[in-house]
């Protein structure tokens, strides 16, 4: 029945895991301490050294102002993804708010909570958060809320649908019967049934979000030039391709890879969190 | 004690929700201290309905349900709260009851806690502790979660968490079905020694003829949520006078 500690931490999905864990701590290394190690002025100009190739000296080679893209990918990197955690966790907190409220109470306010869902899910999202920014003036922080007024929909979406699951469960019934009051039912009961999906989900719309966030910052609103964030960089470097793809390929690869982190992290999490999660990960 | 009074529970169903279904129809009773109530039918007969609605986990449609002469639906909060306290259910499935995230410990711990049964901390221990012994649960369960115990024992925590709260009457929604055959036996016995010592008031709710006798007195057969018969275990085994009984009945002498 008991499997050895070698056996369990080899497991396919608990490598996945591990593998995402430690991709997770390189993105935490050189986003947190690598702009203090190469602190070179990532907005810097070099006409001398325009749009050279990788070597020892430009590790991802230099752009078609001479800047240093290793530099700036390290740098730009804080922003690129504060952004994106910042508005998926402010759209998380909004949409768990508004999901559990929304399938617990049901009836009219669940109505008219989901109309309200709806309305914003019906607006391409990048539309949406142009009109935001249009109205607020652009910036990182009005960046964030815009894109969390789109996301936080989504999340409000799943999390209901998971509350109504939980809600249609035999143990709630049992909760109730007990004696268990509504507050506790939602923090002890809903709650942690449904914050592993949650979590999963929050954890691999990052790729998506870190996009958007570039979409908008290309567009003029948000990150402005020159600031070395990447969305910037690659719409930047898109001229230039043909002659110097590294411009692109080198904050696109970093952008790629955080997602891909991000999203083994959060199925990770999600097995740790959710004990049936984990009993149908060791039968595989 | 608790008493129905022409309940019926129905639900809008079909398109425009026009069609109205009768799941319970019309159902008079009263159970009185230290009785056996059984309620007899098949599946779909609205007998786990029944024991919802004692439970408020539903609302009845008409009627009236007492505690002591008072309706439920009108009670305050403190009253409902006395209310479940002395009116608890066993449900079918014992391993889809608890919360799949939850520790038993806590689980287990939940009836001390909201009826304030222990003062200290000390008290609350001894007095699950006790229980425990009692049922024949062993204490590492408390760091089990409900899908790595089985059913028999999951039944048996089921049992002993209401029974900490000292009931008066216990509502079992055919607390042995999802049983293996060799635990049922164990937690029948279990509950009607519980019932005896205690003098519960038990409603035991179940399709299965021999249980029902065997754990009651008197006798409610219900097809398709009406009351069809009730009467003493004897009169219903010897002399049913309703044709769906008599069915039931002899489809078990057989």
């Amino acid at each position: 029945m008991k499997k050895g500690i070698k056996s369990r931490f080899f497991s396919r999905r608990r490598s996945l895991f591990t593998i995402g864990i430690i991709c997770s701590v390189i993105i935490a290394f050189f986003t947190i301490i690598g702009p203090f190690i190469w602190n070179a002025d990532p907005t810097a100009t070099d006409y001398a050294n325009q749009c050279l190739p990788p070597s020892g000296e430009h590790w991802f080679g230099t752009d078609n102002n001479g800047r240093d893209v290793f530099t700036r990918v390290i740098s730009g990197a804080h922003l690129s993804i504060g952004v994106a955690l910042a508005v998926v966790g402010i759209g998380a907190a909004i949409g768990i708010t508004v999901g559990i409220v929304a399938g617990f109470a049901g009836g009219a306010v669940d109505t008219i909570l989901m109309r309200i869902v709806e309305i914003m899910l019906s607006f391409p999202g990048i539309i949406f958060a142009l009109a935001v920014l249009g109205t607020l003036g652009n910036g990182t922080e009005h960046q964030i809320i815009a894109l969390a007024a789109v996301r936080w929909a989504h999340y409000a979406r799943l999390v209901r649908i998971e509350t109504i699951s939980v809600m249609n469960s035999e143990y709630l019934p049992a909760s109730r019967a007990i004696g268990n009051s509504k507050l506790r039912i939602v923090f002890r009961y809903i709650l942690p049934n449904i914050i592993g999906r949650v979590i999963v989900i929050a954890t691999l719309s990052i790729g998506p979000v870190i996009l958007a966030g570039a979409s908008l910052s290309y567009l003029g609103l948000g990150a402005q030039i020159p600031s070395p964030e990447w969305g910037l960089m690659i719409n930047g470097g898109k001229e230039y391709i043909r002659q110097a793809p590294w411009i692109t390929v080198a904050p696109g690869i970093a952008a790629v890879f955080t997602a891909f982190s991000f999203n083994l992290l959060g199925e990770g999490i999600g097995d740790l969190i959710d004990p049936r999660l984990k009993e149908k990960a060791e039968v595989d | 004690m608790l008493e129905f009074k022409n309940v019926t529970k129905q639900y809008r169903s079909g398109m425009f929700g026009t069609h109205l279904t009768k799941a319970v129809d019309d159902v008079s009773f009263c159970v009185g201290e230290n009785e056996r109530l059984g309620l007899l039918g098949e599946s779909g007969c609205g007998k786990s309905t029944i024991a919802q609605l004692a439970m408020k986990l539903l609302k009845p449609s008409k009627g009236s349900i007492e505690y002591n002469g008072k309706n439920i639906k009108h009670m305050s909060r403190s009253e409902m709260k006395n209310y479940r306290k002395n009116v608890q259910i066993i449900f079918q499935n014992p391993q889809q009851v608890f919360n799949p995230r939850m520790k038993f410990r806590e689980t287990i711990s939940e009836p001390v806690r909201i009826y304030n049964l222990a003062s200290s901390p000390e008290e609350e221990k001894k007095i699950i502790s006790e229980h425990m012994e009692m049922f024949g649960l062993p204490e590492e369960l408390f760091d089990r979660y409900p899908q790595e115990i089985s059913g028999g024992q999951a039944q048996r925590i089921a049992i002993m968490r209401i029974l900490m709260l000292k009931p008066e009457i216990i509502i079992a929604d055919e607390p042995t079905t999802m049983l293996d055959v060799s635990v049922q036996a164990q937690i029948l016995e279990l509950l009607k020694e519980v019932m005896d010592k205690n003098n519960i008031t038990l409603i035991f709710v179940s399709h299965d003829l021999d249980v029902v006798r065997a754990m009651c007195k008197r006798i409610m057969v219900i097809k398709d949520g009406q009351v069809v018969e009730q009467g003493s275990v004897d009169d219903i085994f010897d002399r049913p006078e309703n044709e769906y009984t008599r069915m039931l009945v002899d489809s078990l002498k057989e």
